[in-house]
């Protein structure tokens, strides 16, 4: 996974602002990986993730004129990854969550479970109201701190922590006792 | 530091020395707190599990397309206002560059 780095972003826009589309294919492949999993976490479903990510970076190339560069690159995409998701769950009625991959049969019982527990994870994700599972995608999936979080929303940094606790604990609610455990229970 | 953002900073793994003092003696004089960092603890481990997954394959292609489609019309979008303006452009040029029809003598239906 990349782990962003802000100098190489800048000098990328700018390339890309000077006319150079190639170089808005390296800040595509430098991002995806994460883009796609934040969609996938707040969406549930790979081919709406697809979608909204690919739209989001259309989005963010009509768009890098306006970017400011006294933020960070990758907190204005995220944003817009964000909000695209929002729009695509406003779009259509709610929706179980798809399934991981097919268990073969024979498989370990470990390996059940580890499947089970993600599927009710990913679901418990889903149940969250939007503000808190932006806050929850953002800090597990993409490792942002508060601050980061704080600017990619647009929200105080005293809001994020405030929906990253009430969100962590209705997941714990969701999740209690349910979710098979790890042996360390 | 309220105790609830200390048990929060504690599955962060954002605790300064002196909070991490507090969070012990928290922890030390209330049970319940230990079962709720346990559950956050678990809930953080879960979501950490779920990890990252890989995109379609097609994904940068796709983007790709769209977006040079995008610099090709902005292309010819930026270019037509400063061609315009240039009023020693020959006519030769402006056909060229598809700002004028082709005269009727040139146009092979007229012919």
């Amino acid at each position: 996974v990349y782990l962003p780095q802000d100098g190489d972003d800048a000098e990328l826009v700018r390339r890309v602002l000077a006319g150079d589309t190639a170089a808005f294919e390296v800040l595509v492949r430098r991002h995806q990986r994460v883009l796609f999993t934040v969609a996938l976490r707040m969406l549930g479903d790979r081919e709406e993730a697809q979608d909204a990510t690919q739209n989001a970076l259309v989005k963010v190339y009509q768009k890098l004129g306006t970017y400011d560069a006294n933020y960070r690159f990758f907190s204005w995409i995220y944003r817009i990854v964000v909000n695209e998701c929002l729009n695509v769950r406003r779009a259509r009625p709610p929706r179980e969550p798809a399934g991981f991959e097919p268990v073969a049969a024979g498989e370990a019982l470990e390996v059940l479970e580890a499947q089970d527990r993600r599927r009710r994870v990913q679901g418990a994700i889903l149940a969250l109201p939007a503000d808190y599972r932006q806050v929850i995608v953002l800090r597990h999936f993409t490792e942002l701190s508060y601050e980061e979080i704080s600017a990619t929303l647009a929200i105080p940094v005293k809001t994020v922590k405030s929906r990253l606790y009430t969100a962590r604990q209705r997941l714990a609610e969701l999740l209690g006792g349910a979710a098979p455990s790890k042996g360390s229970r | 530091m309220m105790s609830d953002e200390l048990i929060h900073s504690a599955v962060d793994g954002g605790l300064r020395p002196e909070d991490r003092q507090r969070l012990e003696r928290l922890l030390a004089e209330n049970p319940d707190v230990v079962e709720r960092l346990s559950d956050l603890h678990r809930v953080s481990e879960w979501l950490d599990e779920l990890g990252y997954e890989d995109p379609p394959a097609a994904l940068v292609s796709n983007v790709m397309q769209q977006v040079r489609r995008l610099a090709d019309r902005q292309q010819r979008g930026n270019v037509t206002p400063v061609l315009f303006g240039r009023t020693t452009m020959s006519r030769r040029k402006k056909v060229l560059f598809g700002l004028v029809p082709l005269p009727r003598s040139s146009s092979p239906r007229s012919s």
